[in-house]
This record gives C-alpha cells, structure tokens and sequence, in this order.
C-alpha cells in the first residue's frame, strides 16, 4: 500500500514537472477593428489545445498597461501580436522598453505588420534587433508570378531547416505582405525571403524599400538567452481562409516560436584522465592523455530526445584555442546522444585552460558547456632521467669514458718513473 | 700583358714552392722535436695520448649531434661535450706546468691541484647530465 501510494505521487509529480517543463502562459493582443479574432482560431484553437493558456486582450479595450511583470516575476511566457492598428494604442498597453524587457527575460514574441499596420511600437522593437520592415503603405509585388494581385511563395524560399523542412513544390500565401531589410546579426534567424522578381514599394511611386532576395517576409531573432521572437510581414498568412497553404509551415513556425521544436540542451559534459581518474583526485599536469565528452537531447514537443548531429565541437583555450576537436559519437540511451573527443593529449603548457563546447547553430538554441582547470607543469622530480633517454646514452658513455680514462691516466702517471732531469737536459741543448 | 703573366707565373710558383719547402721544413723539425719530448717523457707520452682520447670522443658526440638533427637532452650533450673540454683544458695546463714549472708551485703540487680539479669537474659534470 505504501508502495502504491509513493507511485502515485511520483507519477503525479512526474506530470507537474512534463506540464511545467512546456512554456504555456500566452498573451494575445488584438485589434477587433483592424483584423478580427475570428480570422485567426485555427491556429490559436490549436495552441489551446496543446495545453496554452491563451489570454486575450483587445488594445482598444481598456485604457491602462498590461502587466508583463509581477515585481520580477515574469507574468507570461509568450506574447502574440495580432495585426494592430492603432500604434497610440498598443504603445499605452506594451511599451517598447516594457517589451524589450519582456524578450530579454526569455519571453517570446510572434508579432505581425502588414503595409496596411505597421505600430510604432512593433518597428521600433524590431529595429532595436536589426530587423527592418518596411514602412507603413510599401507592399511587396512579383509582376512574374502566376498570381499577381497576392503573393504566393514557394517552398525554395524557406532559409532555414530548423524552422521547418519545407516538401518540394509547397506554395505559401502571403497576400499583402511587406518585406524587411536585415542587418547582419548572428541572433537573426531568416526564415522566408521574398522571390528574385519581386520588389517593395510605395504605390508605385519607385521609391523601393528591397528588391528580390534582399527582403524578407517571416523572420526569426533568437537572443542570447534563446527567447525567440518571429515577425510575419503579412495578415493573411495565418488567416484561417489560407489554412490549406499554410497550415503545416505556420504549425511549425509557431512551434518554433513558442520552443516546442529546435531546443537543444547539453548535458553531463564530463573530462577526466583515460584510465577514469577524475580531476579531483589526480589533477591534470601538460601531456597528460585526458578524454572529455557530452551528451546533447534535442525538445521534440513532448520529451527529450537523442541530438544527432556531426557538427559539434569542443575547444581547449587558454585565450585560444589550443584544441579545436569535432566531437564524435560515442553511444546513446533514450533521451541523450552522447559525443566524446576520444583521448587526446594536454598541450605541453601550463596554465588555466577552460573545457568548453560551444553549439551555436542558427535556428537551434544554443547551448554552452564551460569548465576551467588548472593544467599543473610537470614537478621536478617528474622529467625523464638522463639513462630513460636513448639519445643521452652517447653522452652519457662519453661522460663515463673520460672519468674511467682519467683514472686509468692518474694511475699510470703515478706509476711512470719520474724523468724531468732528461727533460731539462733535452731542453738546454735544443 | 702575357709576357708579365708568363714571367710572374713561374716566379709565383717558386716563392710559393719555397714558402711550401720552408714550412716542410719548419713541420719536421717540429715533429721531430716534438717525438723526441715525448719518447724523452713518457708523462707527456701520456697526456698527449689522454689529451687525443677526449678530442676524438667530441668529436664523436659532435657528429652525433649533427647526424640525428636534434638536440633533445641537450644537457646532457653539454655535460658530454664540456666534460671533453674541461678535461682537455686541465691536462694542457698540468703539461705546461710539467713542462716548465710556474714559480712557486712544485710539480707535485700542480699534480694535485689538478686531480681536484678533474675531480670537481667530473662531479659536476656528473649531476648536469641528469
């Protein structure tokens, strides 16, 4: 009886730790006048049902801030942005510092612009990131497509597999869509850029903001405390009517958004000496053959599993690196893949040398493993002696050669017989 | 201009042959001086003999260094080498001393002074190598 109740509260709390563990308290902010709710349910009915909390708020409503924060205390997980026009609006509800704030402490954004609304607050946001979308009235056009009135985007347009692993042939619909300019970021992860024959500009007037490649319609922005946030250029891509088109991609971009997918963490990063010894009980001195590996799980939506990939890499710095190994598989169980470097040997300098791996991948979370030990120099009483080296036994006969020689010659410069009187006389006559 | 060459060549010839002659000489008589010391003193026979041991084992380490390209114990190469060296200088300055006494300083002590001498070095010499 005992046993089954202890159970019972183990899986209860296994349960508490599997719920907590998914990121679920959703602001929704929305504009009932410029775009209404009832456009985008399929998506937030899907959210819902994988267990968000979705809280709604119409930015004409009420007059007064949204509280992000409790004190420190972060009130919500995520923050969706539904297209908004009033720009007055939304700033008295979610100011720009306010949401600055928010993104740092890993909170994630999904927000959207459209030519017809491009809130103050949302562009400059985005360009505190270095992500530029173009201002209110510019529309991206493709006279070459085979639908001219709404943007239609194919598969191949998709930069980063990550996000989602477009099938050959898919076609997104944008409709009105605006497009970003980037700048060049590490954190910026671009998602879909525009067609080659496209361009953006404002009622035809010429003045463009991008032209083909260069603009971008969904962009992503992962922080350095992987918060993620994504900007749609378009209305219409999350509209339910183009849920045929574009429900498999937004699916997954959502889930991006929100780290249901494309979370990576590492764990157990572990380096000791090749015999097993661990650094506590014999620290590392230069040369010493040492092993280090790690384990990586990857986030699939609902638990941790094995991270497969070849790119990892694990570097031994002191200031530079003095090892830069790819780290290779070394065995997995059901949610780790483990790597290891395989055994390698300590530089012969002495110092403070940090373990580290460092998995930065745009579209992945990124992860850093980080140990500093201190490498010892050898002690004195540690070097090889004279007679252990081949190469000094030539000179170490020598050395003996002329002391064993030299006894040799005192003894027999004793026994000579004395002879300087014929010395002398050899002398005086030369 | 060939009549000058083909005087000055054979000219050239003959004060070379004779400064090749003078130094003949010169080597012989030296060499001849030199046999006579020694077979007159077989102490000096003997340093002379210590003296060409220590030159040969340099120069065996020296082409030992230089054939393997690499000076990994280094101190024990110089232990090595200088051990010839120091020994080789210690046993010129017993001959001088053999060979014409300082003032002051009998030959029995010079011997002396010399077997301390090595002595240190071996000592020395000894404990650089490991």
């Amino acid at each position: 009886m005992q046993f089954s109740w202890s159970f019972f509260l183990f899986v209860l709390l296994q349960a508490i730790f599997a719920l907590s563990s998914q990121s679920s308290k959703t602001l929704v902010l929305y504009d009932q006048s410029v775009e209404p709710l009832e456009d985008y349910t399929v998506y937030l009915r899907d959210l819902e049902e994988r267990d968000y909390e979705l809280e709604y708020l119409d930015i004409n409503s009420t007059s007064t801030a949204v509280d992000l924060y409790d004190k420190e205390q972060r009130l919500y997980d995520n923050i969706i942005i539904l297209p908004t026009k009033g720009g007055k609006n939304l700033a008295r509800h979610v100011p720009i510092k306010q949401l600055i704030r928010f993104f740092e402490n890993e909170g994630n954004v999904l927000c959207m612009t459209s030519p017809g609304a491009v809130p103050n607050t949302i562009r400059l946001f985005l360009n505190e990131l270095g992500i530029y979308p173009s201002p209110k009235g510019h529309v991206v056009h493709d006279y070459f497509s085979s639908s001219p009135d709404e943007l239609v985007v194919s598969s191949d347009h998709l930069l980063n597999g990550h996000v989602y692993n477009g099938k050959k042939g898919e076609q997104f619909v944008l409709g009105e869509s605006s497009a970003a300019l980037l700048e060049n970021r590490e954190q910026i992860v671009p998602i879909l850029n525009a067609p080659r024959t496209s361009f953006t500009d404002f009622k035809g007037k010429g003045n463009s903001w991008t032209s083909g490649t260069q603009g971008f319609l969904v962009v992503g922005f992962q922080n350095l405390n992987n918060a993620r946030l994504v900007w749609i250029g378009s209305n219409d891509f999350l509209k339910n009517k183009n849920q045929d088109a574009n429900q498999e991609f937004a699916k997954e971009l959502l889930k991006w958004t929100f780290k249901e997918k494309s979370v990576v963490k590492s764990v157990h990063a572990v380096h000791s000496h090749v015999d097993g010894t661990d650094y506590d009980e014999v620290p590392y001195k230069v040369k010493d053959k040492v092993v280090y590996s790690v384990g990586f799980s990857e986030w699939n939506g609902e638990k941790w599993v094995p991270h497969i990939t070849d790119d990892l890499q694990f570097e031994l710095r002191q200031v530079d690196p003095y090892y830069r190994l790819t780290l290779k598989p070394s065995g997995n169980d059901s949610e780790t893949q483990y790597y290891t470097t395989g055994e390698f040997i300590l530089p012969d300098r002495h110092g403070v040398f940090t373990f580290l791996t460092d998995y930065r991948k745009i579209g992945l979370s990124s992860t850093t493993d980080k140990d500093v030990k201190a490498i010892r120099h050898l002690a004195n009483d540690e070097y090889p002696r004279s007679w252990e080296i081949s190469n000094s036994w030539v000179y170490l006969s020598a050395v003996c050669g002329v002391i064993v020689a030299w006894i040799f010659f005192v003894v027999s410069f004793v026994t000579t017989s004395s002879v300087g009187r014929k010395l002398e006389t050899f002398k005086k006559t030369n | 201009m060939a009549k000058t060459s083909k005087a000055s060549a054979p000219k050239v010839t003959s004060t070379s042959f004779a400064v090749l002659r003078d130094f003949k000489e010169a080597f012989e008589t030296s060499k001849k001086a030199y046999f006579a010391q020694i077979d007159n003193n077989p102490k000096l026979k003997l340093i002379d003999t210590f003296c060409f041991f220590l030159v040969l084992l340099g120069i065996i380490q020296f082409t030992f260094i230089i054939l393997i390209r690499d000076n990994f114990p280094f101190n024990a190469f110089l232990s090595g080498f200088i051990i010839c060296v120091g020994q080789f200088v210690l046993l010129m300055s017993l001959r001088l001393q053999l060979c014409n006494t300082f003032p002051g300083i009998s030959k029995s002590r010079a011997f002396g002074e010399f077997i301390v001498a090595s002595l240190i070095l071996h000592f020395v010499c000894l404990h650089f190598i490991n």
